[in-house]
């Protein structure tokens, strides 16, 4: 990184070289991505979400390509925590990135023992309290719905853990900002958001829904408008960090959240496209910095100027 | 290994009935691509956020001279954009991906090739290799029509005995390609016989279900929708009889015998 631009961000006490990470369920355990480029050039990563035992996901018909993005329904498929410490950990020793683990529980009890158990490893710079996810009828979604649930996930996991804390939110509720507030109160870190919007598609010929799951979770530049507005709205109602994340596909989509009011980004949906986008990006946005005379990218957070608008 | 490449596109041969086949310069997929193999690919595009947005899943057809092939059939959006591509205009391209074919299973036996619309892709690479070891083999290629039935010379060239089977019986005999098949097991015994087999579902699942019935060894190469191809999105999922695999690690190919069909 150049060094007349500093492009490094702290979260909760951790500093991540630059601000483009990527998001859970889209980087595999990192390794995956080790073969295309040099992973230690990313801010960070999250690992697909991890629970307890390991699931075995939906059936098939996991994923629909719909417009500007896809819908999916993987239905949580991951290796466990065991094995992602026994395993995976290991091999992300030699790469300098930050690793947030993603971590699913079905109660606050799950998420405080997942906690506890990846809470020896260093290798682990965060946990990602997954809170959100769309495409399970038992476990998660509900936590993110509920107020006072998702206090409890987040207290139970503080807890826990001397590890920073972050809630990825759902999109899918009347007010994301009440949500927000009580992870905040309940001790979180820093918030990610947005999971995916709730989406449905269908094939027409055979009447039948797209996905297995019937419905799924709508990704990419689609839903990036929508994404940028909740950063918004939460980045204006609370003290701790907002990580943004939601179809960002260049620096310049990067850019709009972090102007809005993100520490970091995630980069996801665009990971499946190209491999290498999430490097790109944090590339691309290191130039854009020295091209417009901006000396450090925390200058940027938060930024926007609404002139005489009214804000919402 | 997969690669990451932006590779030119040398020919786009038309083959009729939505069916092209294109070449591009690709030196270490070439080099790498074994039978079984895919790439995914998309063309590259000047717009932020192309349409459609995932690269699509193909099969290697060829390799050689620092050039893959692939045949494209035009279903939707991502297909048609890679069929209107013309020579000097690049791809995105990822690959080689997949397992690939077990190439020992069918060592000293008749190796029979079963293949159907488009699946014809991923069996020509085999062919070849099969071939190439001195192995016998004969493909049963099932298409809709006569003109449906693309590439067919080019494994007769590989001295593969070929048989056709068309809907209409304009080509070859009437009927699906199972029942060419059906056809073969009364002059093989099944335990000279190894099988592959590509092509669309209620192909395969029937190609399975005979090949099991009769304890004939059989890999199948799947086709699912995925969004990365390497093992990452986990959309492609498959079910066997252990788990769920995925079809772009995991697979393209698996045992007959593995596989969990639909009904």
């Amino acid at each position: 990184m150049s060094p007349t631009v500093n492009m490094s961000v702290e979260i909760a006490g951790v500093r991540f070289k630059n601000p483009v990470l990527t998001a859970s369920g889209t980087f595999g355990y990192g390794i995956e991505f080790a073969q295309f480029f040099d992973i230690s050039l990313l801010g960070g990563f999250c690992t697909k979400g991890l629970s307890l035992a390991p699931m075995a996901g939906n059936p098939p018909g996991r994923i629909v390509e719909t417009p500007a993005g896809m819908l999916n329904a993987i239905g949580l498929e991951n290796i466990g925590v065991d094995r992602f410490i026994l395993e995976k950990l290991p091999l992300l020793e030699p790469y300098d990135t930050r690793v947030i683990a993603n971590i699913l529980g079905k109660t606050s009890e799950e998420f405080a023992e997942l906690a506890r158990r990846l809470d020896p490893f260093d290798k682990v710079s965060a946990l990602e309290l997954n809170i959100s996810c769309p495409n399970i009828k038992q476990g998660g979604i509900h936590f993110g719905h509920d107020p006072r649930m998702a206090a409890q996930a987040v207290q139970a996991a503080k807890a826990s853990t001397r590890k920073p804390v972050w809630v990825k939110l759902s999109p899918n509720v009347t007010d994301i900002r009440i949500i927000a507030t009580a992870c905040e109160d309940a001790g979180a870190d820093a918030l990610t958001l947005v999971n995916t919007f709730v989406g449905m598609s269908i094939d027409v010929y055979k009447r039948r829904p797209m996905l297995s799951n019937v419905t799924g979770g709508l990704s990419g530049p689609a839903i990036r408008p929508l994404a940028v507005r909740l950063v918004y709205q939460v980045a204006r109602s609370v003290q701790i960090p907002v990580v943004g994340i939601g179809g960002i596909i260049c620096a310049q989509d990067a850019l709009e959240f972090m102007i809005a009011g993100a520490r970091a980004v995630q980069v996801g949906t665009a990971n499946f496209t190209d491999p290498t986008a999430a490097l790109k990006i944090a590339q691309e946005l290191e130039r854009h910095c020295e091209k417009y005379g901006i000396r450090d990218i925390n200058e940027l957070v938060g930024s926007l100027s609404l002139g005489e608008k009214t804000p919402i | 290994m997969p690669h990451l490449v932006g590779a030119t596109l040398l020919d786009n041969r038309d083959l009729g009935r939505n069916n092209f086949l294109l070449s591009f310069e690709a030196v270490q997929i070439s080099a790498e691509a074994r039978p079984g193999h895919f790439v995914m690919a998309a063309p590259e595009s000047r717009q932020v956020v192309p349409s459609p947005l995932l690269k699509r899943a193909l099969a290697i057809y060829s390799t050689g001279d620092s050039q893959i092939s692939v045949l494209v059939k035009v279903i939707g959006e991502g297909t048609a954009r890679l069929a209107s591509m013309n020579p000097g205009q690049r791809a995105d391209i990822i690959g080689p991906l997949g397992n690939g074919f077990d190439l020992e299973a069918g060592k000293g036996r008749v190796n029979m090739l079963v293949a159907g619309g488009v699946g014809i892709a991923s069996v020509h690479l085999l062919a070849r290799e099969l071939r190439r070891r001195g192995e016998d083999v004969i493909l049963l290629y099932g298409g809709r029509t006569a003109a449906d039935l693309v590439l067919q010379d080019d494994f007769r060239e590989l001295g593969v005995l070929a048989f056709v089977t068309t809907d209409d019986g304009a080509a070859g005999v009437r009927g699906f390609v199972t029942a060419a098949l059906q056809e073969q097991l009364k002059v093989y015994s099944s335990e000279s016989l190894n099988m592959y087999a590509c092509g669309p579902e209620p192909m395969l699942r029937e190609v399975s279900r005979i090949a099991c019935s009769r304890g004939i060894p059989c890999q199948v190469s799947v086709e699912a929708r995925m969004a990365c191809g390497f093992g990452v999105c986990l959309g492609c999922s498959v079910r066997t009889r252990a788990s769920y695999r995925l079809a772009c690690t995991h697979g393209p190919v698996f045992q007959a015998s593995e596989i969990v069909w639909d009904e």
